[in-house]
């Protein structure tokens, strides 16, 4: 009796705190903000009245809206399948090394660790027109430099580089987990039956890592869709419009304008295309 | 068969050159910064240009100290402070959740974990206006509470990790505990957390690592410059120009050695805690 007590206790106490803060941190601010999307929602000025739909139809016929869509899209597709790919290839050839492995590992996840707003600063000088890196070293090779945060068809590039190198060692880990979890019977069987090494990658390594890759692209498309603290840093949507991002877009509505009832009904356009997203790549990943 | 090794002798050669090609591309930003900290302002920008400092000077880093206008140090010691103490209240909730959820038979359980889990998936753009109306409600606006009492997506996977470490716990340690007369909080006091240790370090470096780097929500809800954290802080230093680089290089550096240092100690922890996601498919 005593012991049925203290389990009941015990459930009411870690159940009632998960639901309490999921409640009043997570499920209620989702209902709020869908709510609050059809709403006038200002935090400061205590404005909450129903505007119905006058958000979305400002939203969808915003052309820098759709411009920052398309922005993140292709920002997403390059940033996904680049760290990806080379997440991949760099996880192959450390487990195919004796020695050295945790050197370059560590290495190459290193920048992952630290704060993007703390190493834009560097990149902001190594991408900097007069002094900056990426410039002297095409200077060596006698090529002209580019101002490469400041004109429009170059922002977009340096943030994907900058970003790329931000992320490569995320997906580098999981695939070094994953490729570590591959029976080495398999490789073994195969090499008797006269496999090349291309052969052993193409037919054994990339099938059974198949779940591996649907989980980084999977993260890293929701990571990147979200875009937002290398733009504020280094770019701040600019030159003109041409790095802002969706989610750029919307946080400069929301700190900009306080018009938070707006930012949700973008954050719920948002929500809606992250989804989309997710389900096709699973879709498309179970088919293959 | 000779042939055979020697193509396997160049493979492993070719390995390590794109490897080692491969590292020294990752880690030049890096070296470039501390290289830029330690030169005189003069070299920096000068010409032409160096990489390696001709001359090495402290001066970079005696300004800074000297005179903490960009609330540097400040800012280190609230984000430190905000990570620690949040980082230790989300290893006890979410040891105490994945306990529950893993062990205890109760309905609903799943639903609540399927709830947990959707936390992740969800942009925290749909999140974080709500929660600044809450913050306005509650008159948490521009308080440091505001940065510890909330949870998120980064909450929900602590309460995955801990929730897959226990359920490798064998059910008969629970009874044999329970038979002894142990109420379920000794249970999970004296039981389970000395048990799932592994589990808890890797979680502290995963909600340490999220709260030291998260920009937004501080940037959201911090007016006060001493109360910035190091991200905000680093934000306000970026725009402004006029600061002289080798300055900006030495804040920099310093700003993100917690982290590497606390990496370089936990190593292990940081990849097995990014991999445990992958452990179940």
């Amino acid at each position: 009796m005593q012991q049925k007590r203290t389990g009941i206790s015990f459930l009411i106490v870690s159940m009632g705190s998960l639901i309490l803060l999921y409640g009043v941190f997570f499920l209620f601010p989702i209902i709020y903000g869908a709510v609050g999307s059809f709403t006038n929602w200002h935090p400061l000025k205590k404005m909450f009245h129903f505007i119905w739909l006058d958000n979305y139809i400002e939203l969808l016929s915003d052309k820098l809206f759709w411009k920052s869509v398309g922005t993140t899209m292709s920002f997403t597709a390059v940033c996904t399948v680049i760290t990806t790919f080379l997440g991949l290839v760099l996880a192959v050839l450390i487990c195919n090394t004796k020695r050295f492995k945790s050197f370059f590992k560590t290495f190459i996840y290193m920048p992952y660790i630290t704060a993007i707003m703390s190493v834009a600063i560097i990149w902001r000088w190594i991408f900097m027109a007069q002094g900056g890196l990426i410039n002297n070293i095409l200077a060596v090779f006698g090529q002209q430099g580019l101002d490469w945060l400041n004109s429009s068809s170059t922002v977009m590039p340096s943030l994907m580089i900058m970003t790329i190198w931000h992320d490569v060692g995320f997906a580098l880990i999981l695939y070094i987990a994953g490729i570590c979890e591959i029976p080495p019977t398999l490789y073994e069987a195969a090499r008797i039956d006269g496999a090349n090494s291309f052969q052993l990658f193409k037919k054994i390594t990339l099938p059974m890592l198949s779940g591996t890759t649907a989980l980084v692209v999977v993260s890293n498309i929701i990571t990147y869709v979200q875009v937002y603290d290398q733009v504020m840093a280094l770019t701040k949507g600019g030159p003109g419009d041409a790095s802002y991002t969706a989610t750029y877009y919307l946080f400069d509505k929301a700190l900009g304008f306080y018009r938070f009832g707006y930012a949700s009904a973008t954050a719920i356009v948002l929500l809606l295309i992250i989804l989309g997203l997710s389900m096709l790549q699973l879709r498309l990943s179970r088919n293959r | 068969m000779k042939k055979y090794s020697f193509s396997k002798a160049a493979g492993q050669g070719s390995s390590y050159l794109v490897l080692i090609l491969a590292s020294i591309v990752f880690m030049i930003p890096f070296i470039a910064m501390l290289f830029n900290a330690f030169k005189p302002e003069s070299e920096i920008l000068g010409y032409p240009p160096t990489f390696f400092p001709s001359e090495i000077t402290l001066d970079n880093f005696k300004a800074i100290i000297e005179n903490d206008s960009m609330h540097l140090f400040s800012s280190l010691f609230n984000s430190i402070f905000i990570a620690t103490v949040r980082t230790a209240i989300t290893v006890y909730l979410s040891a105490l959740w994945g306990y529950a959820l893993s062990k205890l038979k109760f309905r609903g359980s799943k639903a609540i974990f399927y709830m947990v889990l959707s936390a992740m998936m969800i942009p925290t753009a749909v999140i974080l206006l709500p929660l600044y109306q809450e913050m306005v409600w509650f008159k948490l606006n521009g308080k440091l509470l505001s940065q510890i009492i909330v949870i998120n997506g980064t909450t929900s996977y602590a309460v995955f990790i801990m929730k897959q470490f226990i359920d490798t716990i064998p059910n008969d340690i629970i009874e044999a505990g329970r038979i002894d007369g142990c109420s379920e909080f000794r249970v999970f006091h004296n039981i389970i957390l000395p048990l799932i240790k592994n589990a808890i370090s890797t979680v502290a470096i995963i909600v340490f690592l999220y709260i030291w780097n998260d920009f937004l929500w501080p940037y959201m809800m911090i007016d006060d410059p001493n109360k910035y954290t190091i991200t905000v802080a680093m934000q306000f230093l970026n725009g402004r120009n006029f600061i002289r680089y080798g300055q900006l290089m030495a804040a920099t550096g310093i700003s993100i050695l917690p982290i590497v240092i606390i990496y370089i100690i936990f190593q292990k922890r940081f990849t097995q805690g990014i991999s445990m996601s992958g452990a179940k498919e």
